[in-house]
């Protein structure tokens, strides 16, 4: 691959100290430097591709330079601006701290409560499990490879739905389920605050003796796990026999 | 009273996948080997529930058949008086058509001869029964899968008549992990067409060996 050239090339930074806090997008970038030079403070270390990024592009008041051979030049500029400054370099993050926000002893929202909500999510994950009318399956498991079917783990649901766990799913049409531990969401929804999935999970299945079915409008289902077992033609067949006064048909 | 070693031989086979011995009990009544058969029946209607597609109806006679070979040749695994020739009458032919009903009834007793052929050839493995067996198995393949057999002999024709048992047997052979018998030409597209994709998940060895083999041969 070609060499490029300019990945050599040290950029600095240089902007006015009352505007430190704009820096805060790129505060995160550990390789940057700062150094503080009286009423202005300079940035340096940033890369090719940093340098021409939004987060830099969108800091107000700026002047952008780079280096070369001990002289600073205005970015798109061959004419030297100045020399570099002496200073005393230090990593940003350590250069500029954060402050948390205090604790409030006299908040008083203890009670306030959230709401579980389901929204659409863009993440892509796995499908592992699955809910499908009980007359597919039916008609799917009488043709089929053991090879397919012995992996997986089903129950019946509601006397006419049937639910399969594990993967690979079988290829008939049905609601796909994704997981979080126990809570099995529908696939393209996310909890709208994911990071509270586990305390969902303990509130509702503190024993983890249930598998947590989630529908879209937020409701859920609990499905003891006890009741899964092995999916195979004569367990399709005889539960079919068993519920068929239910299902009429 | 009278003690029918013949059905509690065959059900101990069946349920405990043991085989009891009684020494000198050859011949048998019309009503023992009716019991026999009956018991083999049941136990299909059992079986027959986990069989893909609509499963094949029971055929008493070959059931009987299967019954019968299977308990003399266990007989033979300890009780030996006989010559050579005897011992290949005590092995009694199928002389009926056979039929996919036939193949699915007659292995739920067939299904263990691998298992005796392996028991002979530990206590003698120049055993003349060995042979006889194998030959056996070679017409009633879908009772050897789990026995390395000579692939090329194989008639598949039978098998691919009824879906029922041809599904029964691409499941037998994946689950055997017969590989053998997966690159015969004529299993090997069933076998494909039954992995699917998963191919690579579910039988590893397969897809290494289909590769290695269409590489060779190009």
């Amino acid at each position: 691959m070609a060499y490029h050239a300019s990945h050599d090339v040290v950029y600095y930074l240089l902007l006015d100290i009352s505007r430190k806090d704009d820096l805060a997008t790129i505060r995160g970038w550990s390789n940057l430097k700062i150094a503080f030079d009286g009423a202005s403070l300079w940035v340096k270390d940033f890369e090719h591709s940093q340098i021409t990024s939004v987060a830099v592009k969108s800091i107000p008041f700026k002047t952008l330079f780079y280096e070369r051979d001990g002289k600073l030049f205005l970015l798109n500029s061959l004419l030297p601006d100045r020399a570099i400054p002496p200073l005393l370099w230090t990593a940003i993050d350590r250069a500029l701290p954060i402050t948390l926000p205090g604790y409030n002893h006299n908040f008083f929202g203890i009670h306030e409560k959230i709401a579980v909500l389901m929204v659409e999510s863009d993440q892509v994950h796995e499908s592992v499990a699955m809910i499908t009318p009980f007359d597919h399956l039916e008609r799917y498991s009488t043709s089929a490879p053991s090879v397919r079917m012995k992996r997986l783990q089903w129950a019946l649901i509601n006397g006419e739905q049937a639910f399969l766990l594990s993967t690979p799913l079988l290829p008939i049409p049905g609601q796909a389920f994704w997981h979080r531990g126990d809570n099995l969401l529908p696939a393209g929804y996310d909890f709208e605050l994911p990071v509270l999935a586990d305390t969902y999970a303990s509130i509702l299945n503190p024993d983890k003796q249930y598998l947590v079915l989630w529908n879209t409008d937020s409701t859920y289902s609990l499905l003891p796990k006890i009741d899964l077992q092995p999916l195979s033609i004569s367990s399709v067949r005889l539960t079919g026999k068993r519920h068929a006064p239910l299902s009429p048909r | 009273m009278h003690e029918n070693y013949f059905l509690k031989s065959i059900k101990a086979l069946r349920q405990e996948e043991e085989i009891l011995l009684y020494e000198h009990a050859l011949t048998f009544s019309e009503h023992d080997i009716q019991e026999v058969v009956d018991f083999l029946a049941l136990e299909f209607v059992r079986e027959s529930i986990e069989y893909p597609h609509t499963p094949s109806d029971f055929d008493p006679l070959a059931a009987e058949w299967a019954a019968k070979t299977v308990y003399f040749s266990t007989q033979l695994l300890l009780f030996r008086e006989s010559s050579v020739e005897d011992i290949a009458s005590a092995v009694p032919k199928f002389s009926l058509p056979m039929t996919p009903a036939a193949i699915v009834s007659s292995d739920l007793c067939l299904r263990f001869i691998p298992f005796i052929i392996r028991q002979l050839s530990l206590i003698d493995s120049q055993d003349v029964l060995i042979p006889i067996l194998v030959s056996l198995l070679h017409t009633w393949h879908y009772s050897g899968i789990t026995y390395p057999l000579d692939s090329t002999l194989l008639d598949f024709e039978c098998i691919v008549s009824n879906p029922s048992l041809h599904q029964l047997y691409i499941n037998r052979v994946i689950s055997a992990n017969n590989i053998k018998l997966a690159l015969h030409p004529v299993c090997r597209q069933w076998i494909d067409a039954n992995l699917s994709i998963f191919a690579e998940e579910f039988w590893k060895e397969f897809t290494m060996e289909t590769r290695i083999h269409d590489n060779t041969n190009r």
